[in-house]
């Protein structure tokens, strides 16, 4: 008996999802538990399995579409079966989302006065109009006031759309995931290696990717809610690329400039904990650890691997974790403790070669080092011109938190640091 | 630890309290000679004599109001009604004399009593015999009332109740009688007013009292089976109310099911319900679950007895409206 | 009875006196709205308590009265200004204001109240008897009520289990002949109270509730029963020339009842038998009469100077220990915000 494939929920906030791609074509036979295609949450990348071996007897929900929880989206059954049967049974199961728009339509054309009309469907409708704030349960309101949010910017997943804890947690999760905020990061194609084919402008309309959606509503809300400034260096990174070069002499792999300075500004940050602290409303909360994010860029979006306690540990051993971290950030498979709840973030666009650039702040941390391409340029030493290898970086504060004459301190430091890595061990 | 029946651990409590103290008596129905109509007293006349555990005639109202003067008078009446469906002939000398006289008389009144007997559905007694009464005594100021839900808190709480100096409302439970727990050797006093935690969880408190704690602890393990980590709080004390512990469950967990095998308006849940709501009001992600009888009379017909009363199904279901994760 | 010494029948009137003075004072305050909600005064049938009470062994005996109770709480020898007092609803009342006119309270003195529902002290009093058995304490108890409150069960409830453990009980049927509005003959089946004893097995015996010596004469009998295991039956047939309470019309009894039974006014009969006797005194009364109503004057001044209670008080006397409320402090502090 042929029966329909539906969408699942892979996330408990997960209220549909996109097919990325189809793993398997109509015709092909299955066995329990195969990939028959990649669907993208509101979290990441995961398998759509198999439930039972069988015959995809037709793809519903073509690569690139999108599915409701519970909308089929191919038939398995055996070979030869009718799967439009199985379509038409399964048809009446679809969650109606859908028809939430043509409400609020229809609520717009009701009569104002209810005696020159009936009333009942602009009641009955279940979506609130967007003006008033959505239903929401005393501990999401809680919760949403301690991580800072706006609450009637979450879809709710409670009875009647009720905005319901889990759903602050996962949108606070996805805040961090997702918040790294280097503007030019978003145009991936060089630095992933793909080829965009030259002269071809695009004239189609591109829905938002869950991940897009998040990205886009997180960084308008901390450019929004803090007070951004910037505070400039021109670092002198000879010395630092020469002891890179010492430690690594011989081996195979050389150490990430990444994980020298991430060790580096954790050193700093020990000296000047303020930058290191987080907004609370109500107070500043000083973090116990370095916990250094750093910006890595996907095809739709970017994400923001943490190395916890980077002031405690090696630049090996910081290289060693970011190696990894990169890899599970292009492989899609972090999970929130990799990358929620950084206490600062670096952001490096210097392989593109950008000489500067100024970055949105990743919330909750205060403050963001945008780190720009090493190049040598002339200087003046000791009444000499030489040439060296400077690297220019900024740091985004959020000024609630940190004035600019502590974000000036912490640069002069970070510098004194960078060009003399001697420092961090005295 | 021994393991007794509910019925034994009461007459232990009973007869620990006898001979300690030469001021407790018991009298009720069928108490002496026919050993109790549900066996709690058995024993207890050929260890104590006739004047010290009496039986009464069926007449609730005097002799309720007999023990409150007993109690006036210095003796500690344990007060036994066959079932509390028949205390409601004595209501009147509960509510109005046991409860007042502390009170009218300017604290210089004083009435160390226990009224105590079977509360709460049995099965196939229809209206009259079958009913949850908690909240008839739970009302009234006074009062202490508790609610022993296994051997150790009936023993535990039945002494307390006897040593302590107000009128206090034992609410037994004949389905209880008969199951068996551990009870410790030694002494043990449960002390009125206090909470048990009786199941840890995380992700919803289930608050009952009485015989619907063992459906609260069935329904936990059912929960756990979808994953979901129920807390149990078996209340013990109705009056006076445990809050702290109540507020401490509801406070980590965000969710709250109240069971009570009484009908749902004015009820002992219907109140703790209410108090979840104000102390926990923003710790609370969903309304406060209520699982109470239907509101309806006892029928005989045994199907349709269970289908009134709490069950751990019904707890189920409760629990998962409250996490939003209904089927 | 010709027996009597003197000073008992001065003491008998004394007690009538001041009982008689108190109600009419009590009667006036409370057209003054210095005593509020039920009050019910007991002038025309003093002689049921004073020669009841006054036959009683104060040091081991007890004594509880339904909510017509001024009279028996003198008589028992509770403090007048004190009793004012709680009439006034002062915390100086026997009940620090918390039970008024109708909830007389001192154990000190065996008065156990003072009791507002019809017939509940009833069985209470039968529970006070039993301890007293229990306890040896040779004490007897004398519990009194109306001729309505023998028609409720508590009454034969209590009647018959003080048979069946022989409890040393006298219940005193104060047959004042009016049930609030009601005649008596209109809703009992018998015509003599005291018959009903005989359905319990229990002596039952009827006398002159006017006649303070008949009643102390037949008080003392059934006590000595009591104090035996033979709980016995009074009923004292009396009257009382006041409405039920001070909000009653009276529009059921004609003044002429009313008048025909003060002829047999209860202090005016004793003192006409202490006058056959020679036992009368025209100026020991008149100090008699003084001194009662200083008493009432000084119980009223008592109680006019006396405080209110602290608004904190509604949350004393509730329980023994620790207090507890539903509702924890928020309430309270709600409750406490008038003061």
């Amino acid at each position: 008996m042929a029966e329909a494939l539906v969408m699942v929920a892979l996330s408990p906030t997960m209220r549909d999802g996109v097919i990325a791609g189809w793993n398997v074509q109509e015709g092909q036979s299955v066995r329990a538990g195969d990939s028959l295609c990649e669907v993208e949450t509101d979290k990441a990348s995961m398998p759509y399995e198999a439930p039972k071996a069988g015959t995809i007897l037709k793809i519903l929900v073509s690569a690139g579409g999108t599915a409701a929880v519970g909308q089929a989206i191919a038939v398995l059954g055996k070979s030869g079966e009718d799967w439009a049967a199985v379509v038409a049974d399964s048809s009446p199961s679809s969650p109606a989302p859908a028809i939430e728009p043509a409400e609020h339509e229809q609520t717009s054309t009701m009569p104002s006065f209810p005696a020159l009309g009936p009333v009942a469907a602009p009641l009955t409708a279940k979506s609130p109009p967007l003006s008033s704030p959505p239903r929401s349960s005393p501990l999401a309101r809680k919760l949403a006031r301690a991580h800072n949010l706006d609450i009637r910017g979450i879809r709710g997943t409670g009875t009647d759309g009720r905005v319901v804890a889990r759903d602050i947690e996962s949108y606070a999760e996805n805040q961090t995931q997702f918040s790294a905020a280097p503007v030019a990061a978003t145009m991936p194609s060089q630095h992933t290696g793909e080829s965009v084919a030259p002269g071809r402008l695009r004239s189609d309309r591109e829905p938002l990717s869950r991940m897009r959606s998040i990205i886009a509503e997180r960084l308008k809300a901390s450019y929004n809610d803090a007070p951004h400034y910037f505070v400039r260096s021109a670092v002198d990174v000879e010395r630092l690329l020469e002891l890179r070069e010492t430690v690594t002499a011989g081996q195979e792999k050389r150490l990430s400039l990444n994980a020298f300075i991430m060790r580096i500004v954790a050193a700093a940050l020990e000296r000047h904990p303020l930058v290191n602290a987080r907004w609370e409303g109500d107070a500043i909360r000083y973090m116990p650890n370095a916990d250094l994010a750093l910006a890595v860029a996907r095809e739709h979006g970017l994400v923001t691997p943490v190395v916890r306690a980077c002031e405690g540990k090696s630049v090996r051993q910081i290289d060693a974790e970011l190696g990894d971290l990169v890899k599970r950030a292009r492989d899609g498979t972090l999970s929130p403790e990799h990358y929620s709840n950084a206490t600062f973030t670096i952001s490096n666009l210097g392989s593109f070669g950008v000489e500067e650039f100024t970055a949105i702040i990743n919330p909750p941390a205060s403050a963001i080092l945008a780190v720009g391409a090493i190049g040598e340029e002339a200087r003046v030493i000791r009444g000499a011109i030489v040439v060296r290898r400077m690297m220019r970086i900024t740091l985004s504060s959020d000024h609630r938190v940190i004035d600019g004459a502590v974000a000036a301190a912490f640069m002069a430091e970070l510098k004194e640091m960078l060009e003399e890595p001697g420092r961090v061990l005295v | 630890m021994a393991v007794m029946t509910y019925r034994d651990a009461l007459n232990r409590a009973l007869r620990e309290e006898m001979a300690r103290d030469q001021m407790v008596v018991l009298m009720g129905e069928e108490v002496a000679e026919y050993d109790g109509a549900y066996k709690v007293s058995r024993g207890l006349l050929d260890e104590y004599g006739p004047e010290r555990v009496l039986d009464t005639p069926i007449t609730e109202l005097g002799f309720t109001g007999l023990g409150v003067g007993a109690a006036l008078g210095g003796v500690r009446p344990v007060v036994e009604w066959m079932t509390h469906n028949f205390a409601l002939l004595a209501l009147d000398q509960v509510v109005n004399e046991a409860a007042k006289l502390r009170h009218m008389s300017g604290g210089r009144l004083s009435v160390p009593i226990v009224f105590r007997g079977p509360n709460g559905p049995a099965e196939y007694l229809s209206s009259q015999h079958s009913q949850a009464l908690a909240s008839y005594w739970t009302h009234v100021p006074g009062l202490k009332v508790v609610s022993p839900s296994n051997p150790a808190d009936a023993y535990g709480l039945l002494k307390s109740a006897i040593r302590d100096d107000n009128p206090v409302v034992v609410l037994e439970s004949e389905m209880l009688y008969g199951d068996k727990g551990n009870v410790p050797d030694e002494e043990a006093l449960v002390p009125l007013g206090k909470a048990a935690i009786v199941r840890l969880g995380s992700d919803i408190s289930i608050i009952s009292f009485g015989r619907p704690v063992h459906y609260a602890l069935e329904a936990a393990l059912s929960l756990e089976k979808r994953g979901v980590s129920a807390e149990v709080v078996d209340l013990r004390s109705l009056r006076p109310l445990d809050e702290g512990t109540i507020m401490a469950s509801v406070g980590k967990t965000g969710r709250a099911v109240v069971v009570d095998e009484s009908w749902p308006a004015a009820s002992v849940g219907a109140w703790v319900a209410h108090r979840v709501s104000v102390e926990c009001f923003d710790s609370l992600d969903a309304p406060v679950e209520f699982v109470s009888s239907e509101d309806v009379p006892m029928p005989y017909n045994h199907a349709l007895e269970l289908a009134v009363q709490p069950s751990a199904d019904k707890i189920v279901a409760s629990a998962l409206r409250a996490l939003y994760l209904e089927e | 009875m010709n027996t009597l010494k003197p000073d008992i029948l001065w003491s008998l009137r004394r007690e009538m006196v001041r009982i008689r003075k108190f109600e009419e004072k009590a009667g006036q305050m409370y057209g003054l709205r210095k005593i509020g909600g039920f009050c019910h005064l007991y002038n025309g049938q003093e002689a049921v308590a004073v020669g009841c009470i006054g036959a009683m062994d104060r040091t081991i005996d007890k004594v509880l009265t339904g909510y017509r109770d001024h009279g028996h709480a003198l008589a028992a020898g509770l403090d007048p200004n004190s009793i004012m007092a709680e009439l006034f609803g002062k915390i100086t009342g026997v009940s620090r204001g918390k039970g008024g006119s109708m909830h007389l309270f001192d154990p000190a003195q065996g008065f156990l109240g003072g009791n507002g529902i019809v017939g509940a002290q009833i069985p209470v009093a039968t529970g006070v008897a039993f301890a007293q058995k229990y306890k040896k304490t040779g004490g007897a108890t004398a519990v009194f009520f109306g001729d309505g409150a023998i028609h409720q069960g508590a009454f034969h409830e209590a009647l018959n289990l003080a048979k069946i453990w022989s409890l040393p009980a006298v219940f005193i049927c104060e047959n004042n002949q009016w049930g609030m509005g009601t005649n008596w003959k209109r809703v009992s089946a018998v015509d003599d109270f005291s018959l009903m004893a005989s359905a319990y097995g229990v002596r039952g015996e009827r006398v002159d509730g006017m006649d303070v010596l008949a009643v102390r004469d037949a008080a003392i009998r059934a006590l000595t029963d009591a104090r035996a295991g033979n709980p016995v039956l009074l009923e004292a047939r009396t009257y009382r020339y006041k409405g039920h309470s001070m909000s009653d019309p009276q529009k059921y009894r004609t003044r002429d009842e009313v008048d025909e039974y003060r002829k047999q006014d209860p202090i005016y009969l004793l003192e006409q038998r202490m006058l056959a006797m020679g036992a009368w005194d025209e100026s020991k009364a008149a100090v008699q009469d003084a001194e009662a109503d200083e008493m009432v004057e000084a119980a009223v001044a008592f109680a006019e100077a006396s405080p209110e209670p602290a608004a904190h008080t509604i949350y004393e006397d509730v329980y023994a220990g620790e207090p507890f409320f539903a509702g924890g402090l928020a309430h309270r502090k709600g409750a406490l915000a008038w003061q």
